[in-house]
């Protein structure tokens, strides 16, 4: 297990932390944020590269702070896979090893995992990417770390080998029960790896949690923001408020009841800057029936746009009387299937979220449209 | 049209060739095959060239022995006196040779010096003396080489090996050092070929004793003093054909190792 405790490092124009991490063995954790964050450096002194200016680092439950590098039994796999280029791939991955004479029987398991038997007598310069990549990992697990810490090693490889090595990170980090700490600025890697996500924004962890709890309801605007969020919508507490969650949005013209039973703290304590969010995921287009009683949520439109994007559509939808616009994504069978107008969008209460503002933004007044994020 | 880059940059090139080429060929003009074969017969000529080679490969070790450490602590680390350090590294090219000699002289006639000649070894007028002029000359050549050997040396190979669990010296001698052989042969032929052609420090320092410190650039010096300029000619193309002979040696070894290791 992997701990580090309230680390704080500075440099002359960034703060870092503090920081609190934890990865249980056979976990992935991914440390999300855009470049500039602090993600690498973290790793650095985690690995002992950099000393934090205060904070603790602990391996097994042992604390490794004072330790040096070498002898902190944490594996660390950089952006480029970095092979010694004046030794054989079989001396590469044998580096680390205690006795490189003995024969291991996990090793060659090993290698026979990551596929990398075959290459044993090639020199470094003659692998390509993938396999570079591969021959790194398998050297640092080779070394038996307790720990193995990945700062973004998939990002100059192409789709298909980042997901192929995607697959041997989890069989490792499952397979040999090896906490795993990632560090990655791509969203979809961090989707697919990350049994936990860890969003470090300027320097500061925003939002830490399961997967699909961080990419389905971010904590901070910011997070939001960060991970795609372009349905963002500045909030007000309905006319009707009474502590269920409903707002009103000024910028779509409605309530909304969000179900979130929590919003009335969140109204007080983030002084009434509140903003509501969904997923252009969790944003569904139903044919609209005007006498329907269940209207809660629905609102009536029109699509003024439509755009690829991927293999996705991406439909631009303003809801009736409102000054800003719903992205609503749709897949290609959905789009296919896309009824004929009257449209509306139907916002399922569980998909929507409410979040504090950025700093230095002033509350929305009701009926005072607001600026759309986007 | 003006000449493209490529013909001037290149014409520049066969300038610097034809330059020091034109230098050797007019040697030609004082050039007696006689006096090149007596050269040969001469005990004191062979004892001049072993006193040369021996002393400047001597030197030569002895400098990089301390190059190399020192060379890595300045690529690698920050510490007190380092940019001082890094700077007084210029030394033998700022202050000419002739001086640094002199400056070892002196220092040999202050107390130190002294009790250094008397209880440890004489340096004054002897091999030891030609052995310390050359050091003296090439230990800055020498660590500043070495730190821009290791400087190319991307930091990161040594942090993944110690993330792999190596010791710092274990990496010094298994990453860092075989990452920058080429540059740490090169620094090695070229503090070479600077030892055997060094004269100033060495003749202030060691003196020009027939049988005893008189290296190749001496005694080409006293046969020009002695207008013995046949002899003289033949000297210098002795000194040529080595110092040549010994880099391109050096460096073909060097290319056939590094190739045979890499492949």
């Amino acid at each position: 297990m992997l701990n580090v405790e309230n680390i704080v490092y500075r440099l002359p124009n960034f703060l870092l932390g503090p920081v609190s991490l934890e990865v249980p063995k056979g976990v992935c954790h991914v440390l999300l944020g855009p470049s500039g964050a602090g993600k690498s450096s973290l790793l650095e002194v985690i690995v002992g590269f950099r000393s934090p200016e205060s904070g603790r680092v602990f391996v097994e439950d042992a604390e490794v702070s004072l330790e040096p590098v070498h002898r902190r039994r944490i594996g660390y796999l950089p952006q480029r896979p970095t092979l010694f280029p004046h030794l054989t791939v079989r001396r590469n991955v044998e580096y680390g090893l205690k006795d490189p004479h003995k024969k291991e029987p996990w090793l060659k398991e090993l290698l026979e995992a990551l596929q990398i038997d075959e290459l044993l007598g090639r020199r470094p310069e003659s692998l390509s990417g993938g396999e570079a990549q591969r021959v790194a990992l398998a050297r640092a697990v080779a070394s038996e770390p307790l720990v193995l810490v990945l700062d973004e090693p998939f990002g100059a490889l192409n789709e298909s080998l980042r997901r192929e090595l995607w697959s041997l990170v989890e069989q490792l980090c499952s397979g040999q029960q090896l906490p795993v700490l990632m560090v990655t600025h791509d969203l979809d890697e961090a989707f697919a790896l990350g049994d936990r996500v860890s969003i470090l924004i300027d320097g500061v962890i925003h939002q830490s949690g399961p997967r699909h709890e961080v990419f389905q309801r971010p904590s901070t605007w910011e997070v939001a923001r960060f991970l795609g969020t372009r349905n963002l919508f500045r909030a007000a507490a309905a006319a009707s408020w009474s502590g269920d969650g409903v707002v009103y949005v000024p910028d779509l013209a409605t309530d909304l009841a969000t179900g979130d039973t929590g919003a009335e703290n969140l109204f007080r304590s983030s002084g009434a800057d509140i903003w509501l969010g969904v997923s252009e995921d969790f944003i569904q287009l139903v044919p609209y029936v005007p006498s329907r009683v269940d209207s809660k949520n629905v609102l009536p439109g029109r699509v003024e746009a439509v755009v690829p994007r991927g293999s996705a559509w991406l439909v631009e939808f303003r809801p009736r009387n409102a000054s800003s616009r719903l992205l609503v994504r749709l897949s290609p069978r959905e789009f296919a299937s896309l009824p004929s107008e009257p449209l509306a969008a139907r916002l399922e209460p569980q998909h929507l979220f409410l979040i504090p503002g950025p700093r230095g933004t002033r509350p929305a007044g009701r009926g005072q449209p607001t600026k759309v994020a986007e | 049209m003006p000449p493209s880059l490529r013909t001037t940059t290149i014409s520049a090139a066969l300038l610097v060739l034809l330059f020091y080429v034109g230098l050797i060929l007019s040697l030609g003009y004082f050039f007696s095959p006689s006096g090149l074969t007596s050269l040969w017969e001469s005990e004191r000529i062979r004892f001049t060239v072993r006193i040369s080679l021996a002393a400047a490969t001597l030197a030569t070790a002895l400098a990089l022995v301390i190059a190399v450490p020192a060379g890595y602590a300045l690529s690698r680390y920050s510490f007190r006196w380092r940019i001082t350090a890094d700077t007084i590294l210029e030394l033998p090219i700022i202050v000419s040779p002739a001086a640094l000699g002199a400056m070892l002289l002196i220092f040999f006639n202050n107390p130190l010096g002294q009790w250094i000649q008397e209880h440890f070894l004489y340096f004054v007028f002897s091999f030891a003396g030609v052995v310390l002029a050359q050091f003296t000359t090439v230990l800055g050549l020498a660590t500043r080489f070495v730190k821009t050997a290791l400087d190319e040396v991307p930091v990161e190979f040594e942090r993944v090996a110690l993330s792999l669990g190596a010791d710092p010296a274990k990496v010094f001698f298994t990453v860092s050092l075989p990452l920058a052989r080429r540059g740490l042969l090169t620094a090695f032929v070229l503090c070479w070929a600077k030892a055997v052609g060094e004269f100033g420090a060495t003749f202030t320092v060691a003196g020009s004793m027939a049988m005893r410190t008189e290296t190749l650039p001496i005694a080409i010096y006293l046969r020009l003093a002695t207008a013995q300029i046949e002899s003289a000619v033949s000297l210098i193309l002795l000194l040529l054909t080595i110092g040549l002979g010994a880099l391109f040696g050096v460096r073909l070894l060097g290319a056939r190792l590094f190739y045979h290791a890499e492949r």
